[in-house]
């Protein structure tokens, strides 16, 4: 009985094998299946400028406890905005706001996805989505509020431009 | 025994055939990956940064439960190779991971520079990924500019002696600058019958740095002469009234200063805004300033 058992486990693992084989791609394969990959450097007014703001605003932000290194990297980026000395004054403070809340939001969502899955479900990334595009929205509330008139108008502008950097993958 | 050899069957198929199902959902993954790159300078460094973020579409119906993801990003500057990695989470986490790098530019120098941005599954290896790179031009712009007078031209032009510098004490002789017009210029002391021509810019340059009348100035160039001459002046003040030019009177320019690289691209060095140049014409006195990227510098020229 015990033997035959045994017999029975090695077929199916052997024909599990094979369908996983036949199924599974193999390692370093880009399974790249999102067609809706667009190219900044090829077509930037298909990026939205939402997005835009969003990769430029993480970028030029720094973690919590930022190091000396990625204090002087914002330094770098926030100075080539050709913002004056007073809008990156006060752009470095909404730049801290914008982070803090793109981690926290993250980190909600990613607990919740681990929670779920501890449970054999899957989370809807959409809500997060939605966080995050309203967090860039009120982000540019801030800006277009708290920087002078001139350097929201060249801040949109840099960023704008910036979109050629970018390569995005959207639903 | 027979019950227990069940189970343990039972329970061996059931963990290796959830394996099976996790690779062929990943089959199906389907990548929502943001990737930007940036190269910036201060006048000194050349920094580079990669940054990715996303997530990844699972199919419906796939619970992966033992795969893990996360994202990469590499950098590699002047050949020196960096990868920052997020932390590993589970399938349908949101990912974010960046790298930043900075090197000292050396003038003339090429400096190659690769980057890639990758999302990997450890059921089936890499979901997404993305690369480039090219060459960095080493060549490093002023950061700031210093206006002081040297004289003047004519009578009411003044000669303006520049220094250029940055955080490196870089030596810019030799190098190659040109002004440009950052804006349009304005004149409020020229009538269609003035016998100067109305000023819409600036005039071009070029300069070399430590050369032209400047010459063995370590970083000086110049001589940037502004104002008019004084036939100019008195028509302005004798017939500029009567064509509805008010006395005093100002031309504003807004000078752009680049520096030519050596692959002979011209790479501005003044903010977006330029240099303010002003030129007043009043009864008995002309003033030609200079505001440049760190201060100004007027020539009060009683005439």
């Amino acid at each position: 009985m015990l033997r035959s058992l045994l017999a029975a486990f090695i077929l199916s693992i052997c024909t599990c094998m094979a369908s996983a084989q036949a199924s599974a791609p193999p390692q370093h394969q880009h399974l790249v299946a999102n067609t809706n990959a667009i190219d900044g450097a090829v077509n930037p007014e298909l990026i939205a400028d939402s997005t835009a703001y969003r990769l430029c605003l993480f970028a030029w932000s720094t973690a919590k406890n930022p190091s000396s290194d990625a204090l002087r990297h914002q330094q770098v980026q926030v100075a080539q905005t050709g913002l004056d000395s007073n809008d990156q004054v006060t752009f470095v403070s909404i730049l801290y706001d914008f982070r803090t809340k793109y981690d926290a939001a993250i980190t909600a969502y990613n607990d919740s996805a681990k929670a779920a899955l501890a449970r054999n479900e899957t989370t809807d990334v959409h809500p997060l989505l939605q966080t995050l595009d309203s967090l860039v929205q009120s982000t540019r509330g801030a800006i277009n509020l708290q920087l002078s008139p001139a350097g929201a108008v060249r801040l949109h502008s840099f960023v704008v431009g910036e979109k050629k950097n970018m390569k995005v993958q959207e639903d | 025994m027979n019950r227990s050899a069940q189970f343990v069957f039972g329970l061996l198929t059931l963990l290796f055939c959830c394996c099976v199902s996790e690779g062929q959902c990943a089959t199906g993954l389907n990548p929502h990956f943001s990737v930007y790159t940036s190269v910036t300078r201060d006048g000194n460094n050349i920094s580079t940064y990669v940054s990715i973020s996303g997530y990844t579409s699972v199919p419906p119906g796939c619970v992966m439960t033992t795969a893990t993801h996360h994202v990469g990003a590499e950098n590699k500057l002047n050949n020196v190779d960096h990868w920052t990695y997020s932390a590993n989470g589970c399938p349908t986490c949101y990912f974010s991971t960046s790298d930043s790098e900075a090197i000292v530019g050396v003038p003339g120098v090429l400096y190659p520079w690769g980057w890639d941005a990758t999302s990997i599954c450890s059921a089936v290896g890499q979901v997404s990924n993305s690369g480039g790179g090219g060459s960095l031009p080493g060549c490093t712009v002023p950061a700031t500019e210093t206006t002081a007078l040297d004289g003047r031209t004519n009578t009411t032009q003044t000669n303006f002696n520049q220094t250029i510098a940055d955080t490196a004490g870089d030596n810019f002789n030799g190098k190659m600058l040109q002004e440009g017009d950052a804006a349009p210029a304005t004149d409020g002391c020229w009538w269609p019958t003035a016998i100067a021509p109305k000023v819409v810019g600036v005039t071009g340059g070029p300069w070399t740095v430590a050369g032209n009348n400047v010459s063995g100035q370590l970083n000086h160039w110049g001589w940037d002469i502004i104002g008019n001459t004084t036939p100019i002046i008195d028509d302005y003040r004798n017939n500029g009234p009567s064509h509805g030019i008010t006395i005093p009177c100002t031309q504003t320019l807004h000078q752009k200063m680049s520096i030519q690289c050596p692959s002979g691209a011209w790479i501005p060095y003044t903010p977006p805004a330029g240099n303010t140049i002003t030129v007043k014409v009043d009864h008995a006195l002309v003033t030609n300033c200079r505001y440049d990227m760190n201060g100004f510098q007027c020539d009060p020229i009683s005439y």
